[in-house]
């Protein structure tokens, strides 16, 4: 489906500690899908570690909203993840 | 394998719970351990509800402590569990979401399988493990939920339900009229005050076949309370205790019609409504005129908790079910009957 005519575009980039834990957020969230597709967007994507979410959407509104309740979500991935995740705190000098 | 143990996180309305529980597959039947069992629950101020936003703030900012608590009052770390139990639905959206979005991130991190459970199913569940009732007629009320329950063939069967809301959303509503607390739970405060009440007001008392109808005498006590209250021949604590008296006699009836229409003798009744102690002793009146009996909860598990979304979640998984990441997201709406209840005969 093409994004074209949904003009208000917000990308934001998260860093991760590792490409897994970008990845691990990445599977998370994509699991809600939009809610309206036809006006609002989320497209996820990783790169190494960084996770990057790019909003497209018909108003401003709806893009305030819906960056709004995603950084909810990523700020509650990143919680959950510093005080449970030992992987990475195993691999640390 | 043992032993199983299993996570249970529960966030559908205000109350955010957290439950370990442990199956010991040796024995015939399995012996069953809550391992730990831990609730936070969101407050509004008095005269206010809970709204959806607020409520997933609150559960966002107290499940991770209330994750290490738990963990921690059952001495075990993630390396024991078996599987992460979570609340699909029915509930709110944004709390139900923001709870998922802890047991997905922590499936994935620490490698273990998730399964999406049914509210209502988990009440039923925990409700027929406590109280060892065997083919019961369940009553589910709650603030969110009003179902009158019998199960067959490998399902939950709803026999009949509130129409509009439910009988706790009644009762909630009513209460924030009052302006009673909102702490411990508006139900709990209109109980304690209808306790002192003595005089019956007459109210709408809608039962419509197998089903209840409660938006009428809600709207008529919201109309007609502060004109009876000013009238000075009706207290507070009587309005209470004529609310009570109405919808708990509704629900008596339309769980009798069910008890009759199957041929059942055993009433377990589940819910926060259900810790309502007015609504055993009327069930119970019946249920002995029937010559049966009445299984209820203690506050621990009728009230919304984790351990019941555990206990529903582990009895699936033992049959092989999981839920596939991508199919754990969350439903305001999803029927109790909609649960292939492969764990029973």
């Amino acid at each position: 489906m093409s994004t074209g005519s949904l003009h208000e575009r917000l990308t934001l980039q998260i860093p991760f500690p590792s490409p897994r834990l970008a990845k691990i957020a990445a599977d998370v969230l994509e699991v809600d899908k939009d809610l309206k597709p036809e006006v609002s967007r989320r497209i996820i994507t990783t790169q190494d570690s960084i996770m990057t979410l790019d909003f497209h959407t018909s108003t401003l509104k709806l893009l305030r909203t819906v960056v709004n309740s995603s950084l909810e979500m990523v700020q509650m991935v990143v919680n959950t993840m510093g005080v449970f995740d030992d992987v990475e705190r195993a691999q640390q000098p | 394998m043992t032993a199983m143990i299993a996570l249970g996180l529960e966030g559908s309305a205000n109350k955010l719970g957290v439950g370990l529980i442990r199956h010991d597959m040796s024995t015939t039947p399995p012996t069953v351990t809550i391992l730990s069992n831990l609730r936070h629950t969101y407050h509004p101020p008095p005269g206010e509800g809970f709204l959806p936003k607020d409520t997933a703030l609150h559960h966002r900012s107290h499940i991770l402590e209330l994750i290490k608590n738990a963990l921690a009052e059952a001495n075990i770390t993630h390396k024991d569990i078996s599987v992460i139990c979570f609340t699909k639905g029915p509930g709110m959206g944004g709390p139900l979401t923001s709870v998922a979005t802890v047991a997905r991130t922590l499936a994935l991190m620490w490698n273990k399988e998730l399964v999406g459970v049914n509210h209502c199913v988990g009440h039923i569940e925990m409700g027929r493990q406590i109280t060892g009732a065997e083919n019961p007629v369940v009553l589910y009320v709650s603030g969110g939920n009003t179902q009158v329950i019998a199960y067959a063939e490998k399902r939950y069967r709803i026999f009949g339900e509130a129409l509009d809301i439910a009988v706790g959303n009644c009762l909630d509503r009513f209460a924030r009229v009052l302006n009673l607390p909102n702490d411990p739970a508006p139900g709990y405060n209109i109980e304690q005050l209808a306790k002192k009440g003595t005089k019956l007001v007459d109210l709408p008392y809608t039962v419509k076949g197998m089903d209840v109808s409660f938006s009428g005498v809600l709207s008529y006590i919201e109309t007609n309370a502060p004109a009876l209250l000013a009238s000075g021949e009706y207290t507070e604590a009587d309005l209470c205790f004529s609310l009570q008296e109405t919808v708990f006699a509704m629900l008596v009836e339309t769980t009798e019609r069910a008890m009759a229409h199957i041929g059942s003798r055993e009433v377990l009744i589940v819910g926060g409504v259900g810790c309502n102690k007015r609504l055993q002793e009327m069930m119970d009146q019946m249920a002995s005129q029937r010559d049966g009996k009445v299984f209820a909860t203690d506050e621990r598990f009728c009230i919304d908790n984790g351990i019941m979304i555990a206990q529903a979640g582990i009895l699936a998984y033992q049959t092989g079910y999981t839920t596939p990441l991508e199919k754990t997201w969350c439903t305001q709406r999803f029927r109790t009957d909609e649960v292939f209840v492969a764990w029973r005969e």
